[in-house]
């Protein structure tokens, strides 16, 4: 695909600092996970098992969103020292969840559900980890934000032999969850199993 | 004087015969569309007033309704005219931006409706209700622009329209998402339901409130456009946006601008069709935004009088067109062929004067 680019086009990247970067990916981050919470999206997939009892697809795609913003600042490199990068990755993905942590403590304290269809029960509840009371469950969601975060800019920062394992892992674990009602039958009709 | 000899008589046969065209396959298609066209509508005129269904309340009638959901189209098509004016972008989510103003306008009516407060002071609720819908236009417009439109702005190939296509799909299934797929009926309240008298005749209060509201949105439009530095910087950039650069003109903040200005419009228009139709729902702002695509189109899009007379030119048409042309032919409920008679309008204008009524051409003018 060929795009052609008008000559006489100026380009607007502008000089922005470092921790603007961050700020701005937590809160694309966390724009995005409001989005999908908001459109219903984190719900339906929290009725789809990624590994039964343990991680659902709602689960795997909210993790994502903070892993990505760790991802996002461990690949800018904002900051020269690795310390630094992994605090910049923390803030990134602690506004991130801070950004989806307010929707459960707005569901806690107001019935949302009469103008937003999808803001329900089930969306606090998997929001709050089913942890009782809810407060705790937020809590939780801003701790596992900048912690996943952290562990998106260790993945980049680590060297390929480990990280291509990991991220194929992951990756692999993810696609045969995905595919689960297609693969569980041909493992039960293989003649291995 | 000497008579011509024969080497100047051939000369100016040649000549003439030099200026002549070959008439092609495609000439004689056009003019047998042009033709049946004309026959359809003439007939259809002739045989629908010797027929006299309708008497000149009707006509009037439907005149009214006319410019009422005209001056609707026209409010949106002002935002697909001045975005096309500066980018040479047909933004396709405009529509849907129009009916994510109409949404958040539902909600504020529907509880200012529950609270009494519509009723005791209509123009302030009104004016709410407007300012709402055109904060949320704006914003659904500014994020569009920014996600959707910015980082193709200097690329040059169908990108741009196809992402625009996208936007509005992204936009109706997501208010599907989060308010449902039920249509909700916009609230009615008692100074909306009468009638009012002018020049002696009887009109439902929404429809001289509507025509006006849009005139005066589209008034104040045009001035902002004619008479502000904004409005000249924006004309600037529509013209030659390398040159408006160059004269120190921030074509980035000229482009939000026209988005914002395009957004209100649509905010306000959104509100207005609510009270014509007082349906939501989330598919609602495709029909509009098509016709008002089209509005702009017959008007020439790019051009702003154009975008307006456009408007209120598509929807006299549609309203009077069915009655008009097809009653008479024996067509039966010919105000539900009313989308036909519209689209026809386009497709005819696209093919016979494709820089529409009062406009430039609808060609890339530039790379």
């Amino acid at each position: 695909m060929s795009f052609e680019v008008v000559v006489s086009s100026r380009l607007d990247e502008r000089g922005s600092s470092s921790w603007r970067f961050v700020i701005n990916t937590g809160l694309q981050m966390g724009g995005t996970g409001l989005a999908l919470a908001f459109v219903g999206i984190l719900t339906m997939f929290n009725n789809r098992p990624i590994i039964v009892g343990l991680v659902t697809l709602g689960y795997a795609t909210l993790g994502a969103l903070f892993l990505v913003a760790g991802i996002l600042v461990g690949y800018k490199r904002p900051f020269p020292q690795l310390p630094m990068i992994l605090a910049g990755g923390a803030a990134a993905g602690a506004i991130a969840a801070l950004l989806v942590a307010i929707l459960p403590l707005a569901m806690s304290m107001v019935n949302l559900r009469s103008v937003f269809l999808s803001l329900d029960k089930p969306l606090l509840d998997m929001l709050t980890f089913y942890v009782q009371p809810p407060g705790l469950g937020i809590l939780c969601l801003i701790a596992v934000g900048p912690l996943l975060a952290i562990i998106g800019v260790l993945i980049v920062a680590l060297p390929q032999t480990i990280r291509h394992p990991i991220s194929g892992g992951i990756i692999a674990a993810g696609l045969a969850g995905l595919f689960q009602e297609l693969i569980r039958p041909i493992l039960a009709n293989s003649c291995v199993t | 004087m000497t008579a011509p000899n024969n080497s100047q008589r051939q000369q100016a046969w040649s000549g003439r015969l030099g200026k002549l065209h070959r008439v092609t396959f495609v000439d004689i298609v056009l003019w047998t569309l042009r033709i049946a066209l004309l026959l359809l509508v003439v007939v259809g005129t002739i045989a629908t007033l010797w027929k006299g269904t309708y008497d000149a309340r009707h006509w009037f009638d439907f005149f009214m309704f006319g410019l009422t959901i005209g001056g609707v189209y026209a409010l949106i098509a002002l935002g697909y005219t001045m975005v096309y004016g500066v980018l040479r972008l047909i933004n396709f989510a405009h529509g849907d931006i129009t009916m994510t103003g109409a949404f958040s306008a539902y909600f504020l009516a529907r509880s200012f409706d529950r609270t009494g407060f519509l009723d005791a002071y209509p123009v302030t609720a009104t004016l709410g209700i407007m300012a709402l819908s055109m904060a949320v236009c704006t914003a659904s417009a500014l994020i569009v622009e920014r996600i959707c439109y910015r980082p193709f702005r200097h690329v040059a190939t169908l990108a741009p329209l196809i992402c625009a296509i996208g936007a509005s799909f992204v936009l109706q299934h997501a208010f599907r998402g989060m308010f449902g797929s039920n249509v909700r009926s916009y609230p009615d309240p008692e100074w909306l339901k009468g009638h009012v008298s002018i020049l002696g005749l009887s009109l439902p209060t929404v429809q001289p409130l509507v025509i006006l509201s849009a005139v005066a949105a589209m008034i104040f439009l045009y001035l902002v456009v004619q008479r502000t530095k904004m409005g000249l910087a924006m004309r600037a950039v529509s013209e030659d946006r390398d040159t408006a650069a160059l004269m120190g003109i921030d074509a980035n903040k000229i482009i939000i601008f026209t988005f914002v200005l395009g957004a209100c419009m649509a905010g306000i228009g959104g509100v207005l069709y609510c009270f014509v139709y007082k349906q939501i729902y989330f598919y609602m702002g495709f029909l509009p935004g098509i016709k008002a695509f089209s509005a702009a189109v017959l008007g020439g899009i790019g051009n702003i009088p154009g975008a307006m007379f456009g408007g209120f030119f598509l929807g006299v048409i549609e309203s009077i067109g069915p009655p008009l042309f097809l009653d008479g032919l024996g067509v039966p409920a010919p105000y539900q062929l009313r989308d036909l008679v519209a689209f026809t309008l386009l497709v005819m204008v696209l093919v016979f004067r494709p820089q529409g009524l009062l406009g430039e051409t609808l060609v890339k003018r530039r790379a």
